[in-house]
C-alpha cells in the first residue's frame, strides 16, 4: 500500500446506509415481519434487501437486523411491567379504599 | 410550656406538699425540651418559692396572680425566650455546618476518572494529556466503524461545541477529543479522515492496543472486540457511550449519556465552567495549536 486509503464509511456513506435500512424494515412492518434474518423475511422486500446489503457494511446489518427485534423486545418487556405496575397500584388503592370502609 | 406555667402556679398557691406532685410534673419535661440554663433557673426560682409560698399562704391566699406568681411567670417566660433562640441558633449552625459538607462533598466527593495518557493524533504526533491542560476536555470513546450511535454522539458532541462557542459568557474553551476503541483498524489515517467529518477542532487519538486499553480503563470504559473475527471480515466494537468533561487541570468534572441532549448538555457545562471560573479559576481561550504540538 503505498497510499493510506481509508476503510470506514464516510458521512454520506452512512447516511445512505441508514436510509436504505428505514426504508427496508418499512417494507419489513408492511409484511408484518419482525426478524430480518427469520426464513419469512427471505420471500419479502428482495430488492429492498440488497440495496440495503449492499449499502451497508455486513457487521451494520447484522447489528441493525438484531437491534430490530430486540427494541420490539424490550417494548414489549417495559409494557409488561407498566400493566403489573399498573396493577399492583390499582390492588393496593382497592386495598385501601376497602380498609377505609 | 404552659402545662409548665399551670403547675408552677398551682405550687404556689397551694401547699408546700403539694409541690412534690409539681416537681416531679415538671422533671419530666425537663429532658426533653428544657435543659442547661433554663433547667436550672427553673428549679432554683422554685425551690426559693417553698419558702415563700408558705409565707404567702398566710398572709395573702388571695389568688395565684400576686407579685410572685408575676414573678415566676416572667422568669420562666424569660428562661423559655432564651431556651427557644440558643436552640433556634444551634439548629440554624447545624444546619448551616450540614450545606458546608454538601457542598465540599460535590467538589472532593467525584469519583477517579480519567489519567494521563500518551497517544498518536490524527496528524500522526505523540500527544499526551499535558497537551490539552489548561482548556476543557470533552472526550469521547468511539470507532470510526461504528453504525449508528457514535456518530451521531459525535454530532451532538458539535452542537453543544458550536452552542458554547457562540455563548459569549464562555467561548471556546473546550478542546474534543475522539478516542478510538478499536486501534487496530483505526490507523492515523483513518482517524483522520473521520473526526474531519465532525467538528473542526476535534481531536482524534489512537495508539497501540496497550496504550488504548490503559486509557479506555482509567476511565472507566469498557470495550470489546467479538472473540473470533477472520481475517477481512467487519465487526463492531462494543463499547460504553459517555462522554466526559474534565476539567483544565486535567481532572473529572462530569460525564453525559446518550439520553442526554444537546441541549442539556451545553447548560450543564457551561454551569460547571462558570463556577469554575466563579472560583477565580483560568482557562485558555486558544484552541490547541497542531503546529506548536508537531513543533514541540
Amino acid at each position: 500500500m503505498t497510499e493510506e486509503t481509508v476503510h470506514h464509511p464516510s458521512r454520506a456513506d452512512r447516511q445512505k446506509c441508514w436510509k436504505v435500512r428505514d426504508t427496508f424494515f418499512a417494507c419489513l412492518d408492511e409484511h408484518k415481519v419482525l426478524d430480518a434474518s427469520s426464513p419469512e423475511a427471505a420471500n419479502v422486500c428482495k430488492d429492498l434487501r440488497k440495496l440495503y446489503e449492499g449499502a451497508c457494511m455486513k457487521s451494520w446489518v447484522e447489528y441493525f437486523n438484531k437491534r430490530r427485534v430486540l427494541e420490539v423486545e424490550q417494548k414489549e418487556i417495559l409494557e409488561r411491567m407498566r400493566a403489573q405496575h399498573q396493577a399492583v397500584e390499582a390492588r393496593a388503592a382497592e386495598a385501601k379504599a376497602k380498609a377505609k370502609a | 410550656m404552659f402545662r409548665s406555667l399551670i403547675n408552677l402556679a398551682a405550687a404556689n398557691k397551694a401547699a408546700p406538699r403539694i409541690c412534690p406532685f409539681a416537681t416531679r410534673a415538671v422533671a419530666p419535661l425537663r429532658p426533653s425540651f428544657i435543659h442547661s440554663q433554663l433547667a436550672f433557673k427553673n428549679t432554683r426560682q422554685y425551690s426559693s418559692n417553698h419558702a415563700e409560698g408558705a409565707r404567702a399562704q398566710s398572709s395573702s391566699a388571695a389568688g395565684a396572680l400576686n407579685w410572685k406568681t408575676f414573678a415566676v411567670f416572667t422568669a420562666t417566660g424569660a428562661g423559655l425566650l432564651y431556651y427557644f433562640r440558643e436552640e433556634k441558633r444551634r439548629v440554624e449552625a447545624a444546619r448551616a455546618e450540614e450545606a458546608r459538607i454538601a457542598k465540599e462533598n460535590t467538589t472532593y466527593g467525584k469519583p477517579k476518572i480519567g489519567g494521563p495518557f500518551s497517544l498518536i493524533d490524527q496528524n500522526g504526533v505523540r500527544t499526551t494529556n499535558e497537551d490539552f491542560k489548561g482548556r476543557y476536555m470533552l472526550i469521547y470513546f468511539g470507532f470510526t466503524n461504528c453504525p449508528d450511535i457514535c456518530p451521531e454522539e459525535l454530532d451532538k458532541m458539535a452542537e453543544v461545541l458550536n452552542t458554547l462557542d457562540a455563548d459569549p459568557k464562555v467561548g471556546n474553551v473546550i478542546t474534543p477529543i475522539f478516542i478510538t476503541c478499536d486501534p487496530q483498524r483505526d490507523t492515523v489515517a483513518e482517524v483522520k479522515e473521520y473526526v474531519k467529518d465532525f467538528h473542526k477542532d476535534l481531536i482524534g487519538l489512537t495508539g497501540s492496543m496497550d496504550e488504548i486499553a490503559k486509557v479506555a480503563k482509567s476511565y472507566r470504559v469498557y470495550f470489546s472486540k467479538p472473540p473470533k473475527v477472520a481475517d477481512g471480515e467487519d465487526y463492531l466494537v462494543d463499547h460504553s457511550i459517555f462522554f466526559y468533561l474534565m476539567s483544565p487541570e486535567g481532572e473529572f468534572v462530569d460525564c453525559y449519556a446518550k439520553d442526554h441532549t444537546s441541549e442539556h448538555v451545553a447548560k450543564s457545562i457551561k454551569e460547571h465552567i462558570q463556577e469554575y471560573l466563579e472560583k477565580g479559576g483560568k482557562v485558555s481561550t486558544a484552541p490547541i495549536s497542531r503546529q506548536s504540538l508537531s513543533q514541540s
